[in-house]
């Protein structure tokens, strides 16, 4: 349980370090952040992917916990697309439509990676037990 | 505490995350996934276009890799007679 908590607490701690470590001078604070977001976002549900693919009886020990990742799994695809395709718009032009469309795909991306984080948390503490 | 020591509390953050991490990597189900989490707060500045296009690969790449796949729909067996 200690385990699981300091998980987690390192996933706030992430995300809370992006919004406050220093940038070098010249970088763009937006197309910098974004490319952040989207590499822990996208990261931390692959690891949630990988971790529920490890345990083939996940569901019985964790339960819900395949139907959702599933569920994830058709979704997160098209979310991360739509966020590339984003970032790559506003490194073309960083004009205030593409920063307005970008903060807007990134705000699905972070719902899907607190998702993502929220179950990992259950199963590692499951992996854990085993 | 001055606002100088906050500045560099702030600017020590991901320092300290880092070793944090570190520690979670001895953890036996932290992977490959959670280091590129670290790589990310190295970040202190946007990557070139030649970078972005590589990682575009990358993501591209694992997306279709077996972790990212569903698992095949169940085909009904239809009793015969």
């Amino acid at each position: 349980m200690r385990r699981n908590t300091a998980v987690m607490m390192l996933f706030v701690l992430v995300l809370a370090s992006i919004s406050c470590s220093v940038l070098r001078q010249g970088a763009d604070p937006v197309l910098t952040r974004a490319e952040q977001t989207y590499d822990v976002a996208f990261w931390s549900v692959t690891a949630l992917f990988q971790a529920e693919k490890a345990i083939p009886e996940i569901d019985k020990l964790v339960p819900g916990s395949h139907a959702a990742v599933e569920k994830m799994r058709m979704e997160a695809p098209a979310i991360f697309m739509a966020g590339m395709n984003a970032l790559d718009a506003y490194r073309l032009s960083k004009g205030d439509k593409q920063k307005a469309d970008l903060t807007d795909a990134l705000a699905v991306i972070q719902v899907l990676a607190n998702d993502a984080s929220s179950w990992l948390t259950k199963i590692n503490k499951v992996k854990e037990v085993k | 505490m001055s606002s100088k020591n906050v500045v560099v509390a702030v600017s020590a953050l991901p320092t300290i995350l880092d070793i944090l991490l570190r520690f979670a990597l001895l953890a036996p189900s932290i992977g490959d996934a959670y280091r590129k989490i670290i790589d990310a707060l190295h970040k202190d500045g946007q990557i070139t276009t030649d970078e972005w296009t590589k990682r575009k690969a990358g993501y591209i790449t694992e997306m279709g890799s077996d972790a990212w796949q569903t698992d095949p729909p169940v085909v009904p067996v239809i009793p015969t007679e």
